[in-house]
């Protein structure tokens, strides 16, 4: 706490106490009793203050302060502010110099406005009609200068400007002063010294007034919680399945809701903005999951899948009852600053402001996320987010709290991940054929250093130095960790699940040794049963093989490389294809079938990867095109339909790339996996007459049709 | 590259087809024909065009499917043998042909 701040809080408590010693003396003993029971009143006021929706603290029981300080006198309110502050302060957290300070700063207030009261010639004991705009300005003066004096503190602690923290209270208290003066002129109003029972009625209905209020807000703010936990449940469970960092919609459901907050929007804006940022990522459990799951980057037609997620959410929230705003903003928080967003592509002031601020802090939990710093959050604006909101993001001091809060999971968070470890274990075993050799299977329990089974007794196990880091990583993340680890002794290979349980960490392995082995004897099996069904239906025109067997293509000649990374490199290519074929004599048709081959494997590059080569080679007559990408490969089961099927594609194109090439071309090699796909066209240049022959029936046929 | 010229007769659009429509030039063409409407027959002319591949099919395919929605015919004309034979065997004619014989 620096020097300023300390001398302050002593220089406040040393007047407050010297304020009250003097007025202390000063109490009418036979006002006593009822002032006491005033005091009691007012104090249960004080424990049970209400919360209102948009976060401020509001409590009835300075409207006694008042009325006391009107009907009675000056020392009999102080009387109750200290009562008060017995009731507030050491009930929450028992700090000596908190309380003095806090009292102090009460009786400065209400000793303030007694004086400003007779000031402008109101009697303290002694309260009429003709009063009430002296009380108003009493509890005005008690209002504002209990800002002034707080303002000194909060904004120290929030390091904010003192001025702005003053605005922002004193807007705050706006509502909560007109309440209070409401109040506050109807019970001095209703109090005879000579008839008090219609007083008591009034302090009675005011109490119970309080408590019904209370008790209303809580319930819509639970109801509102609930509602909340419920939707920020459910948007984790989604990442769990799109591997989006677990908490990620949480979290930036959190950081929108503080920045509309400062922003000072209204409450059903505030709300409607809280409830996008939550789903904004909805539309994405639409998509392919293997679109998020992929590491790399992704192609063009992954990435116009990709874009639609905003608008599927879009409409998916639309039709939640109440969310037609929220909707809107998750159509657009994909939208950026300069225009260069989706899916409408609009910019500046056009995106609804509420898209702007999900967007920003969308970005800032990535950041956040990925350990970077602030500056690289600045960095954006301009670019992909509003640099208004940008600034203001930056100026809240409390968010750079917010990623590292969430990354302590929630108790339903610990869970689902819990529940997701073991029903993914579970299923695994039972969908295996290989069940019994899951016998192998150890559970063991980590705490302190130690590895015991489940009797208790200290055991070892396979892979200890790997297993601790997973520990110690689980149990410092709260959640769970699965790795797959291999024994280089025995060659074993283990999938680890890590679950911890508070301080102990259960670890459970799977021999997997057995499984990966035939797993990869069944691929082996089923790519040998496609090779021989694809080889004998396409009569030896399109061989599947492994990678490995390409390399060995690779003989005679090599003529020219190019690279495939734009649209415009499948002219190149088929430019250095044709200069190849310059030289030869070849019908037109023959030639242009080679471009067309060449067009198309080049063209399926882009399509379902980001980059590819094309190399040439000569053997004799005979040209190979090989043309390789980066892409996921294409998926066995698809193979034939694929290379089979006129029409048929797996991104939903005009798909005649395939049957078009196994029409043109002698013989077709191909070689797919995970780490991508190669295509080597074969083709003799020479004329055969065959090629004239079949040349001549279509140019025969041809001539027979008019197109309309 | 592409160059397409456009030219309106009455209620009939010509385009006209220079250079080789594949991935790289299909912006160019769907640029041309997405703004069509109001037209009663639209006339790819290819006479210019040296080579076309199944992007570029696919784009005419595009146009076919619009034509659909708007009303208006689409018919092909002057493309070399090559060409012409391709889309005879990709059986591009026969789905004209066939689309527009229902819209009848």
């Amino acid at each position: 706490m620096p020097r300023y701040l300390k001398t302050y809080i002593y220089l406040v408590t040393i007047t407050g106490m010297a304020v009250l010693s003097f007025f202390l003396l000063r109490i009418e003993i036979s006002f006593l009793p009822a002032i006491l029971s005033i005091g009691i009143i007012a104090g249960v006021l004080e424990k049970f203050d209400i919360e209102l929706p948009n976060g401020t603290i509001f409590s009835g029981s300075t409207i006694f302060a008042f009325v006391v300080m009107a009907v009675y006198g000056i020392p009999e309110a102080v009387v109750i502010e200290i009562i008060i502050s017995l009731v507030s302060i050491p009930l929450i957290k028992s700090e000596r110099i908190k309380f003095l300070y806090n009292t102090s700063q009460y009786i400065i207030c209400i000793v303030a406005a007694g004086y400003a009261y007779v000031w402008v010639g109101g009697v303290p004991g002694d309260f009429h009609w003709s009063d009430i705009p002296r009380l108003l300005f009493a509890i005005a003066v008690d209002s504002l200068l209990n800002f002034t004096l707080l303002s000194v503190i909060i904004s120290r602690l929030s390091e904010r400007k003192y001025f702005a923290t003053w605005i922002e209270m004193v807007q705050d208290g706006v509502f909560i002063y007109l309440v209070s003066s409401l109040l506050s002129v109807r019970l001095a109003l209703s109090y005879e010294p000579h008839d008090q029972l219609q007083f008591w009625i009034e302090a009675l209905f005011v109490f119970v007034a309080f408590l019904a209020l209370r008790y209303a807000f809580a319930l819509f703010i639970n109801l509102r919680k609930t509602y909340l936990t419920t939707m920020e449940s459910l948007t984790q469970l989604t990442e769990n399945k799109l591997s989006i960092s677990g908490g990620h919609a949480t979290r930036v459901g959190r950081i929108a809701r503080k920045m509309a907050e400062k922003m000072k929007l209204s409450q059903d804006e505030i709300d409607a903005i809280h409830y996008a940022a939550l789903l904004h990522d909805l539309g994405k459990a639409y998509l392919e999951e293997k679109i998020f799951q992929k590491r790399g980057p992704l192609t063009l037609e992954e990435e116009r899948e990709y874009r639609k997620h905003a608008e599927i959410g879009a409409d998916m929230v639309k039709e939640i009852n109440g969310l037609a705003k929220a909707a809107e903003y998750i159509r657009y928080h994909h939208e950026c600053w300069d225009g260069t967003g989706f899916p409408a592509g609009i910019s500046g002031e056009r995106i609804p402001l509420g898209a702007r601020i999900i967007a920003a802090a969308d970005q800032y939990d990535h950041i956040f996320y990925k350990k970077k710093t602030p500056a690289d959050f600045a960095a954006l604006a301009g670019t992909k987010l509003d640099p208004q909101v940008v600034e203001i993001v930056l100026g809240i001091a409390d968010l750079q709290e917010e990623p590292r809060e969430m990354a302590m999971p929630a108790t339903i968070e610990e869970k689902l991940i819990e529940n997701l470890v073991i029903s993914e274990a579970r299923k695994r075993v039972y969908q295996s054929q290989l069940l019994d050799k899951f016998g192998a299977s150890l559970i063991v329990h980590y705490n302190n250093g130690e590895f015991r089974n489940e009797a208790g007794d200290s055991i070892d196990i396979p892979c200890r130095e790997q297993v601790i880091t997973l520990v110690e990583k689980a149990r410092i993340q709260q959640g769970g960790v699965r790795e797959i680890l291999e024994e280089a002794q025995s060659g074993k290979i283990y999938d680890i699940y890590c679950v911890p349980t508070g301080d102990e960490v259960s670890v459970i392995f799977f021999d997997v040794t057995d499984i990966l082995e035939y797993e990869k004897k069944q691929e082996e099996r089923v790519r040998n049963l496609y090779r021989e069904v694809i080889y004998s239906v396409t009569q030896g025109k399109l061989l599947l093989v492994e990678q490995k067997e390409i390399e060995l293509l690779k003989t005679g000649v090599h003529i020219s490389s190019h690279p495939i990374l734009a649209k415009t490199d499948v002219a190149n290519c088929r430019r250095q294809v044709q200069e190849v074929l310059e030289s030869r004599p070849l019908p037109p048709k023959v030639r242009y079938n080679i471009l067309l081959g060449t067009s198309e494997a080049v063209t399926n590059v882009l399509k379902h990867a980001t980059e590819g080569q094309m190399s040439l080679y000569m053997v004799g007559d005979l040209l190979r095109i090989f043309v390789s990408d980066n892409g996921s490969g294409i998926d066995l089961s698809e193979l034939p339909r694929t290379t089979l099927m006129a029409g048929y594609s797996t991104k939903h194109s005009v798909g005649w790339g395939f049957s078009l090439l196994l029409k043109t071309m002698d013989r077709i090699v191909l070689s797919t996996g995970p780490r991508g796909t190669t295509i080597v066209l074969e083709i003799k240049l020479v004329d055969t007459p065959e090629k004239v022959v079949t040349n001549n029936i279509t140019t025969l046929k041809e001539e027979n049709v008019r197109y309309a | 590259m592409l160059n397409v010229k456009s030219r309106l007769e009455g209620k009939t659009v010509r385009l006209s087809l220079e250079g080789v429509l594949d991935i790289s030039t299909v912006d160019t063409f769907n640029s041309q024909t997405e703004q069509l409407s109001g037209i009663s027959e639209l006339v790819l002319d290819m006479a210019g065009l040296e080579f076309i591949d199944s992007s570029g099919i696919g784009a005419i395919l595009q146009v076919v499917r619009l034509s659909q929605e708007r009303g208006f015919t689409v018919n092909l004309e002057n493309a070399n043998e090559n060409i012409s034979e391709l889309l005879n065997t990709v059986g591009l004619f026969q789905i004209i042909e066939a689309l527009q014989k229902g819209a009848n």
